[in-house]
């Protein structure tokens, strides 16, 4: 079954002045348990797809259905809710809130869900130990490495329960080894747990581990490769 | 509990300018609740001096004698109807009086003078002319012939202490009143006007200069508590006949209850700026907290934080500030009222002068009315959230792309 499924994708920025056109008509499908890397040069409209798939941002034509639900048919409180339970969210940097420690951070959004603060707190605990951070629980972000954020961050993803996590360049600012890291975490949620991940990055060796590759160029789908 | 969690450590992110928030509040309290407690202090100085100490807070008259003082306007006053203004709670002393205007003569001056006959005892509870006397003696009794006459009136009658002073006037009906009465002492007012001109006279002397026996033309109440005397208005008025006047001293004296207003209309014009002043410091310090936050912010909504939620995490914050602010205002400000409800400001030279003039004493007493600092506490308090609003609104409006691109 399809998670995302986006037809004829269009976005126009200043379409009343200069039009930019980050994309154009982006017909794509991912389906459950993907390991889909979205690839492709500066302004190619990598972060303007993730950000219409998530409903953080609307398209100018075009319609985005995930799990089955248009996004174009909810409201921003709709569209706010719906993120908070069916979407885990990985940004490039300062992903955490700074004045929460590891573990609150991880929790904020399963009590913004409304969970009990024990099922939070054990569940929070658990997926830190995880992604390899059992002891760094009560470290506020400042605390922390980049590489420790954005595994964090990750598990702050999960920790929603979605149906699919959503990065935008998480590597970005992370030493080759954090990158390393990050990605054989997410790699091994991805078999374990069957999560679905989507990312956009142009670092090339998460480029190479990831299993479907799709190559935006102005805007367009270029490529789309499936790897073994 | 996250919400307060949430504020509380992030008005401590950024101590400096948490601190200089909060210190801009409590100066704003400082300010606020000591001025407003030097123009209370003063206004309650203003009522003490003249109807705490001379008027009454409350006065019975015989229906219409305010509006017209004369002897025709006096009643006669019987035990029964004394027992009845002595009965309400709250009243601590009635004090009997007999007033009118007379011509007073020395050895070579005349001038006219304020006649007012008093309870040689009664009157301690209220203007308590024993304590105000400058030279001489105290009334033995009610039937003493001697006056007590305000400081100023001897030199204007070119007369000594011992001397006999003619009063020539009109009495009860008609009646001639003449009499010659020895100067027993001075007494001193705040008041000019009554230095120049009272002349006092032992009650039952008053009455039969003025072919008024058992007459009185008001009868003035202490009471415990000024605050409250609405009750016993409203009691008297149930209690004594229709043709009986109940007045109080809002009532009897318009023109101080009137300068009263426009002085404290002119010390909250003065406050309204102060609390723009700090509003817009506020709006200024607010707005810098969201500009900083604005990528966290994109953040939690794009994490699905709801919009109502930041908006109540911010207001948070910003009542965290200005309740401490407030609160350590109020601390602050109590001492430095009391200190000077304790030892007022006095005032020297001219403006010692002019204050004397007004009749009133020259100091600046401070009230330490808790009501005061309460409610400039509260006032700061709904200025800076109102200025607040409009930034803590539009940061939960944010889109959460553009917060994240800032």
């Amino acid at each position: 079954m399809a998670v995302i499924e986006t037809t004829g994708l269009t976005k126009v920025y200043n379409a009343d002045q200069v039009p930019v056109h980050a994309l154009r008509g982006v017909d794509l499908t991912i389906e459950k348990g993907e390991f889909t890397a979205v690839v492709g040069p500066s302004g190619s409209g990598k972060t303007t797809l993730l950000n219409i798939i998530s409903g953080l941002d609307e398209p100018t034509e075009g319609r985005t259905i995930v799990q089955g639900t248009d996004l174009s048919t909810l409201s921003d409180r709709q569209l706010i809710d719906f993120r908070l339970h069916h979407i885990g969210f990985v940004f490039q940097a300062y992903n955490l809130i700074p004045v929460l420690t590891a573990i609150e951070n991880v929790a904020f959004v399963m009590q913004m869900q409304g969970r009990p603060q024990k099922e939070c707190n054990e569940t929070s605990r658990a997926l830190l130990e995880e992604v390899g951070l059992a002891d760094k629980i009560n470290k506020r972000p400042s605390e922390l490495s980049g590489g420790q954020q954005q595994r964090v961050a990750v598990a702050r993803a999960l920790s929603s329960k979605p149906d699919f996590v959503l990065a935008d360049e998480p590597t970005a600012n992370l030493d080759s080894v954090s990158s390393g890291e990050l990605l054989d975490m997410m790699l091994e949620l991805n078999e374990k747990e069957d999560m679905t991940f989507v990312f956009s990055t142009h670092d090339q060796r998460v480029i190479d581990r990831a299993r479907r590759v799709v190559t935006l160029v102005d805007g367009k789908i270029d490529k789309d490769e499936l790897r073994e | 509990m996250l919400t307060l969690k949430l504020a509380w450590r992030n008005i401590w992110r950024n101590k400096r300018r948490t601190l200089i928030t909060m210190t801009s509040i409590v100066v704003a309290v400082l300010l606020s609740a000591v001025m407003r407690s030097m123009q209370e202090g003063q206004y309650d100085d203003m009522i003490k001096s003249t109807v705490g100490t001379f008027s009454g807070y409350i006065q019975v008259h015989a229906d219409g004698y305010w509006d017209n003082q004369t002897l025709e306007n006096s009643f006669a006053a019987t035990d029964s109807l004394l027992q009845t203004m002595r009965n309400p709670n709250n009243v601590t002393a009635v004090i009997p009086r007999i007033e009118s205007f007379a011509l007073g003569a020395g050895k070579q001056q005349s001038r006219p003078v304020m006649i007012m006959g008093i309870d040689v005892e009664a009157e301690r509870n209220l203007s308590n002319p024993q304590q105000r006397l400058q030279k001489g003696t105290y009334f033995q009794s009610n039937d003493e012939n001697a006056v007590l006459v305000g400081r100023d009136v001897l030199q204007r009658l070119n007369m000594q202490v011992g001397d006999s002073l003619v009063l020539l006037g009109q009495g009860f009906r008609g009646m001639s009143a003449t009499g010659l009465y020895p100067v027993k002492g001075t007494v001193s007012f705040p008041n000019p006007e009554m230095n120049k001109s009272l002349v006092m006279l032992p009650l039952r002397t008053a009455q039969n200069f003025l072919a008024a026996d058992g007459r009185l033309t008001s009868v003035a109440f202490k009471v415990d508590d000024p605050g409250a005397i609405n009750p016993i208005i409203q009691h008297l008025r149930t209690k004594l006949p229709d043709n009986y006047e109940v007045m109080g001293w809002r009532e009897m004296m318009p023109s101080l209850v009137q300068s009263i207003e426009a002085d404290r209309g002119s010390g909250y014009i003065i406050l309204g700026v102060l609390y723009m002043v700090v509003g817009f410091g506020i709006l200024g310090t607010v707005l810098m907290m969201i500009t900083e936050r604005t990528y966290e912010f994109g953040i939690m909504l794009s994490v699905g934080t709801p919009r109502g939620k930041i908006a109540r995490i911010l207001s948070i914050e910003i009542l965290f500030i200005a309740l401490l602010g407030s609160a350590i205002g109020i601390l602050i400000s109590l001492p430095v009222a009391w200190y000077f409800h304790l030892n007022p400001i006095h005032l020297t030279g001219d403006m010692a002068a002019v204050t004397e003039s007004y009749g009133l004493q020259p100091i600046i007493p401070f009230s330490v009315d808790p009501s005061i600092f309460l409610s400039q506490a509260v006032i700061i308090l709904g200025i800076t959230l109102l200025f607040s609003l409009i930034p803590v609104f539009n940061a939960s409006k944010l889109n959460p792309v553009e917060a994240m691109r800032s």
